[in-house]
Formats: structure tokens, sequence, C-alpha cells
């Protein structure tokens, strides 16, 4: 799984959608997958990385249809357009941000019980929450979150200005961040603090972390493709390369039927009686989500 | 319009609060968390900077410039 870059890539979205969707409801969709999972993953005894990502298991929290579901029942419940979208796009990052590790995940769950990874790095999960760091940050799955540090201030850095912040996101989810000062007793500096918090934790854990894996427990680096090597590999997939290829392909087109069938159906209905904050315009195909 | 923040070298004070984060976290590893991790960031950013100058208000110890509401 990946560590620091699940913030990063938060602001770096929130840059390309602007006020078309919630950065809030961006950051509940990418905790969404791991939010009632992750806790037990550490604790549990046997095959962890079958729990956390296949099936039978939880792994069904890392997959399209999971996030495709909470995103319209969030859009029934409260017609927040900004928010069904952001939590759709969030936990779509997440998912496809966790095909880089060796367990990978069910993406087109329950069309395909097969996990689609690269194996950038091993899920070290089966090593409790120091050693999955330790790990973590002595693989490249370090270098992923680095790597999206990056991304985000080479090409979104603009997301963390105070003027962003109170010209878009504030007026992209005005209800919450109104919420927030009421009930926190938030400034406008508060808020400002609150909104680029995940970008300085995310930092600060990568930073952290990073020390601790070099300097406390002194872990061997080993940034090469499928490292570190001591921690033991996992593979959830069973079959041959073709009967997983071909099982997936056929998951992925039975995935995109039924999607388009809820969009006919009653999603495009739902859409319709939704509502936008004020100032939003949107486009048509991905300009109703992105610029 | 919301009234824009007004703290003054906001760089260094963010930077002193992560590299803070870090040696805490070294410390206690108890700070490593999704959840403790922004309420670190919001009460070392926001309400320790509060209350401070809540305090200095009300001992009056402010200068006139700063006697406003915070």
């Amino acid at each position: 799984m990946s560590w620091a870059a699940h913030e990063f890539e938060n602001y770096f979205f929130q840059k390309h959608v602007g006020v078309k969707a919630s950065f809030l409801g961006i950051c509940v969709g990418t905790f969404l997958p791991d939010l009632f999972t992750k806790a037990f993953v550490y604790h549990v005894h046997g095959n962890v990385a079958k729990f956390h990502r296949g099936w039978p298991g939880v792994g069904f929290s890392h997959s399209l249809i999971f996030g495709f579901v909470v995103a319209v029942l969030v859009l029934a419940l409260t017609g927040s357009r900004n928010w069904a979208l952001g939590i759709l796009i969030g936990q779509w990052a997440h998912v496809l941000t966790d095909i880089s590790d060796t367990a990978g995940v069910m993406m087109f769950f329950p069309f395909s019980t097969d996990n689609i990874t690269i194996g950038m790095w091993k899920h070290a999960a089966v090593e409790g929450r120091f050693g999955d760091a330790s790990a973590y940050y002595s693989s490249l799955g370090g270098i992923w979150d680095f790597f999206w540090f990056l991304v985000l201030i080479v090409f979104a850095r603009g997301a963390l200005a105070k003027d962003y912040f109170f010209d878009v996101v504030e007026p992209a989810d005005p209800k919450v961040w109104a919420f927030f000062r009421r009930r926190l007793y938030l400034s406008d500096n508060g808020l400002l603090v609150l909104y680029r918090g995940y970008f300085l934790y995310g930092m600060s854990r990568m930073v952290a972390w990073f020390i601790y894996a070099r300097f406390k427990v002194r872990a061997p680096w080993q940034p090469h493709w499928g490292g570190p090597d001591f921690v033991p590999g996992n593979h959830l997939n069973h079959g041959t390369g073709l009967s997983i290829t071909v099982h997936v392909l056929i998951g992925g087109v039975l995935f995109c039927l039924f999607v388009y069938l809820c969009w006919i159906t009653f999603v495009r209905r739902l859409w319709s009686r939704g509502f936008d904050p004020a100032g939003v315009v949107r486009g048509s195909g991905i300009h109703a989500a992105f610029h | 319009m919301p009234a824009r923040p007004t703290i003054q070298n906001e760089v260094w004070w963010y930077g002193l609060a992560v590299l803070g984060y870090i040696a805490i976290s070294w410390w206690t590893k108890a700070l490593l968390t999704w959840t403790w991790g922004p309420t670190y960031f919001v009460l070392v950013l926001e309400a320790l900077p509060r209350s401070y100058r809540l305090l200095r208000r009300r001992l009056d110890l402010a200068p006139r410039a700063e006697q406003v509401d915070v």
C-alpha cells in the first residue's frame, strides 16, 4: 500500500477539479479503502495480504465498485454532486495507486476476484505497523511517495496557496467549512491550516518514517523492483498469466457495463436532481469533474 | 470576503511545526497516524498562536496594534 502518496495525490486532483468536487470528499474517498480495515490488518494472523486485498476478506474496499456505490449513496442521501465526485475520485485514486504493491487490488470485484498488481514493492503488512513502515521506506515505495511529493510541488503547488483555498476550495464546499468554523471555532487561518494539514502530515510522516527505517532500525536499503528482499513475498492470484488476464478483462467489461446500466436506470436521475454550490459550471463528460 | 490570515513568517513557522512533528514522532511513535497528524498541525499552527495572542491581550501585554479580535 502507499503511505504519504495518498495524502499528496489529494491536492494534485484538487488542482485539476477546482470547484467541481469537494476536497474533503476527495480526502474521505482516499481514506475509505483503509478506514475500517487497516487497523485490523496489523493484527490478523495468517495470510494478511489476502485479508487486506483479497476475497474472502476486506479486499472489496479496494475495488472500483466500492467507491462507485458509496459515491452514489452520498449523491442519493445528500444531493451533493461535489461530495459524490470527490469521494469517487479519491477512492479510485487510492485503488489505482495500490496496484503498485505485490498484493494489488481486486479492481473489478465482484466481476473478477483476481488482483491487479505491478509488484513494484512488497505488501509488508504481515510485518506489523513498524515493520511495514521499515519495509516501505526501504523500497521503491518510499521513492513512490517522494515522486508524488515532487508531482505535487511541480504541477499543483498552487493548490496549497492561501488565495486558492479561499477562492476555490472553500466555495466548493461552503457548508462543511462553515461547520468547522462554527463547531471547532476555527478562524480563517485555522481553516487554512486544516486544509494544508494533510499535506504537512504526509510530508512529515514520509520524512519521519524514512529516518526511522534508515537510522533507527537500519533496515537494508533495497529500492529495486519487488523489494525489499527481507519481507516474504505474497501473491494472491492463482492460475496462468493468460487466464488471469482474461478474467480481469472480462471483469473490466462487466464492471463498465454495470456502471453504464446504473447510470441510465437511476444514477442519471439522481445526478440531475443533485445540486452544485454557487459558481460551479459543469461541462459534459470528463469536464463535468475536471477542468 | 473573509479576512486573510496575517501570521507573519509563516514558512519558517510551518517548517518548525514539521520539524517538531518529526521529532515528537521519533520519540513517541504516537503521532504517525492520520488522526493525530493533522490535529497536531491545527494545534501548533492555529490553537497555540491564537491562545498566546489571547493570553497577551487578557494580561494587557499586547501592543495597541494587536488589540484586535483573535
